[in-house]
């Protein structure tokens, strides 16, 4: 159960023990090598990012993954434990067949910087982690994690995260979603032969 | 092996008949004078009903004709009823049971196959009759059907003088509708009524956006969604992720129509409800009318003006253009019907 903390001031603060990935949403772009000492001080994978999906990623894993799903939109994927997790812009989210493919193919985690959206059920992420049945996380501002809500006890699809002051953390059990698709197997009754028949694209 | 003797089966059938045939006689004449439909700003009513089984089959009539009635005083020119609309009439030769716990999976799906024909006939025929007296476009919620030996949950749409305009086979039947012989509706283009673009779909094809892209590539603007879930307990969260999340990625308008209450063990709860893409609703909200409670009976209206969605939409497909072909050729390829 991997235990993933989201850096949320504007500069890298000192390093910690205990985790197994860092998220940082920068202001802009921080220089590689800053991050790349960062990675190597705390020994511990992260994902530095800006608002403009620049990108940088450093450690042995997550390791990014080649994929032609990625051909589209800005996302990008990375292997990390075991399992795949993405990063995708919020416009990329308002196009349900991005989130799909990335969970058709593997993806169980999908990282955004979406707006604030009240309610949060307008927030795309929130959609893409309820019709996939996969784990979806905000980060920035406003830090959340979204998840299928047969794994949320008030069945809203919003899971806690542990925030104290700046720090923001969660520990994500990968597994669990196995469990909210024995219980409601979206995936399984996906008509994929209907869908191609009936082909909505040119 | 069938669960249920055949001579049960016969006279449960015969009985039910008997009992159906007893009802109101169908209207003839129309109360309301003959008007054109409206083009661009559409009034739209969606009914919550209480599914308990009814001991009569008046009583259910009566209920049904109530919301005519309700919706034609309120100048909707659209009407939707929920999912499984006549399973309450089982009530008149069944006690209202925990059927669905204490009954085999086979006989369950014995009954259903048995006791479906006439059911179907006489919703079909009472909600036609309804249409033409109260001159209302119905999407008369679903009912099961036997179609060459399948068993479907099929959504049939009246136009305003009673006649079959549209209907539509449930996509994605749930894993209790399928142990109970429900089979996934045939592979078919959904179909779309003029003026307004108005198409259907039954509870659980809302949970894909891909029913939504299908109706919108041939044309629909509003998709009217009969739903009847089986969820004891109604959380925002469970119902947001059907219609309403479908609409704010696929731009329309959806309507959606709910059976609440006690059908034979089975505790189902919904709203009624008019939801469209955020940016159409004044409040930003996305819901144009939603009943109070998930459950007991109400009826909820709303106005949706058409060129308002087309400009949405036009604005939509221009931000978030369906991916290109090669990516969903890709994308449907991962295998065949789950």
């Amino acid at each position: 159960m991997p235990n993933i903390w989201i850096i949320r001031e504007n500069e890298l603060p000192a390093p910690r023990t205990g985790y197994d990935l860092v998220l940082w949403m920068a202001p802009r772009l921080p220089a590689e090598v800053q991050v790349r000492t960062w990675a190597g001080w705390s020994e511990t994978p992260i994902i530095a990012w800006d608002a403009s999906g620049a990108m940088l990623a450093f450690n042995a894993q997550p390791q990014e993954w080649k994929h032609t799903i990625l051909a589209i939109g800005s996302g990008r994927v990375f292997k990390f434990q075991g399992h795949y997790i993405a990063w995708l812009v919020e416009a990329d989210l308002r196009i349900p067949e991005i989130p799909r493919a990335l969970a058709v193919a593997g993806v169980t985690l999908i990282i955004s910087t979406t707006a604030h959206w009240t309610p949060v059920y307008l927030n795309p992420l929130w959609r893409a982690a309820q019709a996939n049945q996969i784990w979806g996380m905000t980060v920035g501002e406003y830090p959340a994690l979204f998840g299928p809500c047969e794994l949320d006890p008030a069945e809203e699809g919003v899971m806690p995260l542990t925030s104290e002051g700046t720090l923001c953390s969660v520990s994500l059990d990968f597994n669990q979603l196995s469990e909210a698709r024995r219980i409601f197997p979206v995936h399984q009754g996906l008509r994929a032969n209907l869908y191609r028949t009936q082909k909505w694209w040119s | 092996m069938s669960q249920v003797s055949f001579a049960t089966r016969s006279v449960l059938n015969m009985w039910l008949k008997v009992k159906l045939n007893r009802d109101l006689p169908l209207p003839t004449s129309r109360v309301i004078s003959n008007m054109p439909l409206p083009r661009e700003r559409v009034k739209i009513g969606a009914v919550q009903w209480d599914a308990q089984p009814v001991g009569q089959v008046q009583q259910w009539s009566q209920r049904i004709q109530r919301f005519f009635e309700q919706a034609a005083d309120d100048h909707c020119h659209l009407l939707v009823f929920p999912e499984y609309l006549p399973l309450s009439l089982l009530g008149s030769i069944m006690p209202p049971s925990n059927a669905v716990q204490t009954l085999t999976d086979d006989t369950i799906r014995d009954l259903l196959r048995s006791l479906a024909p006439p059911i179907y006939r006489h919703w079909y025929r009472w909600m036609s009759a309804m249409s033409r007296q109260y001159r209302l476009t119905t999407v008369a919620g679903s009912a099961l059907m036997v179609d060459h030996g399948r068993l479907l949950n099929v959504t049939v749409t009246f136009d305003q003088s009673g006649t079959e305009s549209m209907r539509q086979a449930k996509w994605h039947p749930l894993v209790d509708e399928q142990r109970w012989g429900v089979v996934p509706g045939p592979i078919a283009a959904p179909q779309v009524m003029l003026p307004w673009g108005l198409s259907s779909a039954v509870c659980n094809d809302a949970t894909y956006y891909e029913t939504f892209r299908m109706a919108q590539a041939q044309g629909a603007r509003l998709l009217a969604v009969p739903i009847a879930d089986p969820e004891a307990r109604y959380t925002l969260g469970k119902a947001r992720r059907g219609c309403f999340s479908q609409v704010q990625d696929v731009p329309m308008v959806g309507v959606v129509a709910a059976a609440t209450g006690r059908l034979f063990g089975l505790r189902l709860t919904g709203k009624a409800g008019i939801y469209v893409p955020s940016a159409m609703s004044a409040d930003g909200s996305g819901v144009l009318a939603e009943s109070l409670h998930p459950v007991g009976e109400s009826f909820v209206s709303a106005v949706v003006s058409l060129p308002e969605l087309d400009r949405v939409q036009r604005e939509h497909r221009a931000q978030f253009p369906v991916p290109p072909g090669e990516f969903l050729d890709a994308l449907y390829q991962f295998g065949e019907d789950g």
